[in-house]
C-alpha cells in the first residue's frame, strides 16, 4: 500500500513533525562522521551496507504481496525471466531466460531458460521451475495481490528442460513487461510452510535472517551465476518508520541509505540521490453526470492550477510538471506530443463563464496520511480552484475511510472530483484503462471512443498502431474531454552516506548488486 | 488473599472478553483489509476473492462465533499476510522488548522522581522547591515524540553516545527509556512532593520531631512509607499507560522492535488478526499489572488487606 511501481509505500505522519526537528537538525553541520560497522570481509573496499526502510515487509514471499518493502528485499533474492535495464528506455532484456520470448501463435509464447542455474537451496532452476512459478502466481488459491499485473496469462508448461510454453487468453502485447515482473521461486521450498519468512532464489543475494520489528539481513550469494558479482558482502534492512530517525541514523553513520526522505529533510542528509518516480498525484474528474459534465469546466480546472509552483514550493523541486498524462517518458505509449496546461487563471474564469458555471457545488474526496504531502496538495488545489470562482466542498478522510468511497462504481454516488496518486506497474500505457475506460476499476469517466480505442489497443500487435491508439486516448483525456486534473510527477528521494554509489531504478527496487562504496 | 486473587482473575478474564469483542466489532465495521491488501486498481472480482480468502465474506455473527471459539482454545488465528504464521507468536515475540523498555523506563522515572519530590517537600516554597518543581513540570509537559527527537539529536547525532534507533547493543535502550521516563518522572515527582508535604504535616511527625528524631530517620522510616502507596498507585497507572499507548510513539521514533511498532505495522497493513491479538495481550498485561499492584499495596502497608 505505498506507491512505488504501484506498490504500497506508506508516507507516515513522520513528515508532520519534521518541521520541529529541522531547526536543530540544520545546526548540526550534517557531518557524516561515524564509521561503518560492517566490512568484515578482507576485500579492502568491500564493506557492508545498512539500509533504512520506512516500514517492515508484510511478507518475504516475492509472489503474494504488493508491497514496496518486500520488493526492496526480495529483488535481491528472487530473479525474473526478463529484466529491465536502468537506462532511459528501461529496455527489457533476458535475465533467467536465455533469449527474449518468441511468439508461436497469437496466444502462445515460448521462452528458453538458461541452464546450469540453481536456487541457493540446491533446487535446479529449469523450465519446470519457471512454469511452476508462473502457474503459482496466477493460481487463485495463492490470492496474490499481484494478480492484476498478470491478467491474460492462462497457463504455463515445461516442454523440455529449457523451454517453457505460456498460453494467454488473447494476444498479449504486454507479455514481456509481465515477464519482467514475474518472480521465479523454487518449486519445493515455496510449497513449504515458512517460505514467506525464509525466501530462496537464484539472485545475487541470499536470505540470512529476519528479526521481526528490527531488520532483515541478506548476504552475497557466493555461487551467483550472473556476470555482475555483488561487491557488498552483506546488507541489513532496518525498519525505521520516522523519517527524522532515519536521517539521524544517516548522519551518525548507522545507516548508509534511507528511502523516502521527505523533501524538507534533504538538506540534512550527507548525500541526496533522486530520480523521477512512478507517482502522479491527480484529481480524478467525473464527466458523465454532475456539475463537471461540460468539458470546458474540466479544462478550466486544469488551467487553474499552478503546477510549477507545486513542484518548486511544495516538493522543494523534487517533482516535475506532468505532461498531461500519468506516464513516464520511458513507458510504452508515452505521448511526447502532449504538454501540460499552462497556469492561466484568466482563461479558466473565461471557460467557466462560457460553460455557464455559476458556483454549483462540486464534491471533492480527499485523503490524508497516505501519499507524500497528500493533504498539502489537496489544500493547494482547493485554493487554486476557489481562486477562479469554483465552489468545491471537500471531504478529507484517512485512507481506510477514503478507499471504499474512492472505488465506488459509476452511477453509485461517485464524488465529482477525487484526489489520488496514480502509478503504473507495467511501464505500459495499457494501465491507464483503470481511469480512462468506461469499465475501468477506478473510472468515473465515460467516453465511448476512448473506451473502444483502449479495447483495440489491448490486442493490437503492431506497436506503431498501438501507440497511435494510446496517443489518441491520451490526447482526448487531456484536451477535448479531460479525465483528470494533471499536476506533477514526484521524484523518489533517497538519503545516502557520502561514499555510496547508487543509481535508483524506476521501479524503486533497491538492487544491492548495483551499489558500491568509493 | 486467595479468594481475592481468584476474584480478581475472574474479573480480568471478563475484561479481556469484553475487550476482545470490542476490538473484533470495531475493526470489522470500520475497515476493509481487502482494499488495503490489493493495489488500487484491482478488479471487483479480485477484491471479493481476497475477502473470501481472509474469511471476511461471511456474516459478522458467523465470524464472531468462529473467533470466540478460537479464543476459547487460546487460538488467536493466523496473520492475514504472513501465511501460516500464528498471530499469537508474532505478538508474543514483540512483548519482551516492550516489557523491558517500559520497566527500565518506570525504574528510571522512580529513581529520578522520588528524591526530587522529597527534596522539594522539605522546604515548600523555597528556591530549591521552585527549581525542582519547574524541572518536573518541564518533564511532564514535554511530549514523548518531541523529547525523543531531541534526545536523538543531542545524544545520538551530536555527542554520538548512543545509537539513534533500533535495539542493537546494550546502550540502545537508554534514549527510548529516557523519552518514556522523563514525562512520567515529572508527574510522579509532583505527586511525591504534595504527598510528602501532607505527610510531614501529620501530628505523628510532629511528635517524632519533638522527641528529637533526625530528619532522615523521620522521613525514611515514617513519612515515606505512607507516601509510597500514593506513588505506587500513580506508577502502576503510568506503567499501564506506557504499555497501552506511550510506548507506541516512542517505539516508532526509536524503531524499537516491540508491541508499539507492531501495532502501527498491523494497523497500516490492516492485519486484523494480529491487531486483535495485540489488544488482547496488552489488556492481559494491564490486568496483570493491576493485580501485582494490589498485592504490593498489602506488602507496603499491612493495614491494607487484599480484599476486594
Amino acid at each position: 500500500m505505498r506507491g512505488h511501481h504501484g506498490f504500497h509505500r506508506k508516507i507516515l505522519s513522520a513528515v508532520a513533525v519534521s518541521g520541529l526537528v529541522l531547526g536543530l537538525g540544520a545546526c548540526s553541520n550534517s557531518s557524516s562522521g561515524g564509521t561503518n560497522t560492517g566490512g568484515k570481509s578482507g576485500g579492502g573496499t568491500s564493506k557492508n551496507i545498512v539500509i533504512a526502510l520506512q516500514d517492515e515487509p508484510s511478507t518475504l514471499d516475492p509472489q503474494t504481496a504488493e508491497d514496496a518493502q518486500q520488493f526492496d528485499v526480495t529483488v535481491n533474492i528472487n530473479e525474473t525471466l526478463l529484466d529491465r535495464k536502468n537506462d532511459a528506455e528501461t529496455t527489457i532484456y533476458p535475465l533467467l531466460a536465455s533469449d527474449m520470448p518468441k511468439q508461436v501463435n497469437p496466444t502462445t509464447w515460448e521462452i528458453k531458460v538458461r541452464s546450469g542455474i540453481s536456487f541457493t537451496n540446491g533446487e535446479p532452476f529449469n523450465a519446470a521451475a519457471a512454469a511452476y512459478s508462473i502457474n503459482r502466481i496466477i493460481n487463485p488459491k495463492l490470492n496474490s495481490a499481484q494478480l492484476s499485473i498478470f491478467t491474460g496469462i492462462k497457463n504455463a508448461e515445461a516442454v523440455d528442460d529449457t523451454t517453457v510454453r505460456v498460453t494467454t487468453d488473447g494476444f498479449d502485447p504486454v507479455f514481456d513487461s509481465q515477464m519482467a515482473r514475474l518472480t521465479m521461486v523454487p518449486p519445493k521450498a515455496s510449497t513449504q510452510k515458512g517460505f514467506a519468512s525464509n525466501p530462496v532464489g537464484t539472485g545475487p543475494y541470499m536470505f540470512v535472517r529476519w528479526d521481526r520489528g528490527q531488520d532483515v539481513v541478506i548476504k552475497a550469494n557466493p555461487n551467483y551465476w550472473g556476470d555482475t558479482k555483488p561487491t557488498i558482502p552483506q546488507a541489513t534492512f532496518r525498519f525505521i518508520g520516522q523519517s527524522n530517525s532515519a536521517t539521524a541514523a544517516l548522519k551518525t553513520g548507522e545507516v548508509q541509505l534511507a528511502t523516502n526522505v521527505p523533501p524538507e529533510l534533504t538538506s540534512t542528509v550527507p548525500q541526496v540521490i533522486s530520480r523521477d518516480g512512478l507517482e502522479f498525484p491527480i484529481v480524478r474528474l467525473k464527466n458523465y453526470e454532475g456539475p463537471l459534465k461540460d468539458p470546458r469546466i474540466r479544462q478550466a480546472m486544469n488551467y487553474a492550477i499552478d503546477k510549477d509552483a507545486l513542484a518548486k514550493n511544495l516538493f522543494s523541486g523534487y517533482a516535475t510538471v506532468a505532461q498531461c498524462q500519468t506516464l513516464d517518458q520511458a513507458d510504452a505509449g508515452f505521448d511526447s506530443g502532449l504538454q501540460a496546461y499552462p497556469y492561466d487563471p484568466a482563461k479558466a474564469k473565461q471557460l467557466l463563464q462560457q460553460a455557464g458555471y455559476h458556483g454549483e457545488t462540486i464534491s471533492f474526496l480527499g485523503v490524508t496520511g497516505r501519499w507524500l504531502k497528500d493533504s498539502e496538495m489537496e489544500q493547494a488545489i482547493l485554493g487554486y480552484l476557489k481562486a477562479v470562482g469554483m465552489n468545491v466542498k471537500p471531504k478529507i478522510f484517512p485512507f481506510n475511510s477514503y478507499i471504499p468511497q474512492f472505488v465506488k462504481g459509476q452511477g453509485s454516488g461517485q464524488p465529482d472530483a477525487a484526489f489520488v496518486s496514480a502509478s503504473n506497474e507495467l511501464s505500459d500505457a495499457s494501465q491507464i484503462s483503470s481511469y480512462y475506460a468506461k469499465d475501468g476499476s477506478l473510472s468515473s469517466y465515460v467516453n465511448d471512443k476512448v473506451t473502444n480505442d483502449l479495447k483495440q489497443a489491448q490486442t493490437e500487435q503492431d506497436t506503431t498502431k498501438r501507440n497511435q491508439l494510446f496517443s489518441e486516448v491520451l490526447t482526448t483525456g487531456c484536451q477535448d474531454d479531460p479525465v483528470d486534473i494533471f499536476t506533477v510527477n514526484l521524484k523518489d528521494i533517497y538519503g545516502a552516506s557520502k561514499d555510496l554509489k547508487f543509481s535508483p531504478y524506476l521501479d524503486g527496487g533497491l538492487r544491492i548488486a548495483s551499489m558500491s562504496f568509493d | 488473599m486467595a479468594w481475592f486473587l481468584v476474584k480478581r482473575l475472574l474479573q480480568g478474564v471478563l475484561v479481556m472478553v469484553l475487550v476482545a469483542s470490542a476490538v473484533f466489532l470495531i475493526t470489522r465495521v470500520v475497515t476493509n483489509p481487502a482494499l488495503a491488501f490489493l493495489p488500487l486498481n484491482a478488479s471487483k472480482a479480485q477484491r471479493a476473492d481476497t475477502l473470501a480468502y481472509l474469511g471476511l465474506d461471511k456474516s459478522l455473527l458467523a465470524q464472531y462465533w468462529t473467533y470466540l471459539g478460537q479464543l476459547a482454545h487460546l487460538d488467536f488465528g493466523n496473520s492475514f499476510f504472513i501465511q501460516g504464521e500464528s498471530a499469537f507468536k508474532i505478538v508474543r515475540d514483540a512483548v519482551p522488548a516492550t516489557l523491558l523498555l517500559d520497566t527500565v523506563a518506570i525504574v528510571i522515572a522512580l529513581v529520578i522522581a522520588m528524591p526530587l519530590g522529597i527534596i522539594a517537600a522539605l522546604r515548600p516554597g523555597s528556591k530549591l522547591d521552585k527549581a525542582t518543581t519547574t524541572v518536573s513540570l518541564l518533564g511532564l509537559s514535554a511530549p514523548q515524540f518531541w523529547l525523543g527527537f531531541m534526545l536523538v539529536l543531542i545524544f545520538g547525532v551530536h555527542l554520538k553516545w548512543f545509537p539513534t534507533s533500533g535495539d542493537l547493543g546494550p546502550t540502545a535502550i537508554v534514549l527510548p527509556a529516557l523519552a518514556l521516563a522523563l514525562p512520567t518522572a515529572g508527574k510522579i515527582a509532583q505527586l511525591m512532593r504534595s504527598a510528602m508535604i501532607d505527610e510531614l504535616d501529620q501530628p505523628y511527625i510532629l511528635t517524632a520531631r519533638s522527641k528529637g528524631m533526625g530528619g532522615f530517620h523521620r522521613i525514611y522510616h515514617h513519612a515515606l512509607r505512607h507516601c509510597l502507596v500514593t506513588v505506587m498507585t500513580q506508577a502502576s497507572f503510568e506503567y499501564a499507560r506506557m504499555l497501552a499507548g506511550y510506548t507506541v510513539v516512542v517505539e516508532v521514533v526509536f524503531a524499537w522492535p516491540g508491541l508499539g511498532q507492531l501495532t502501527v505495522q498491523a494497523l497500516n497493513d490492516q492485519d486484523l488478526v494480529v491487531l486483535q491479538a495485540i489488544v488482547i495481550v496488552t489488556a492481559g498485561l494491564i490486568v496483570l499489572v493491576n493485580l501485582i499492584t494490589d498485592i504490593l499495596y498489602s506488602v507496603i502497608d499491612p493495614r491494607i488487606e487484599a480484599t476486594a
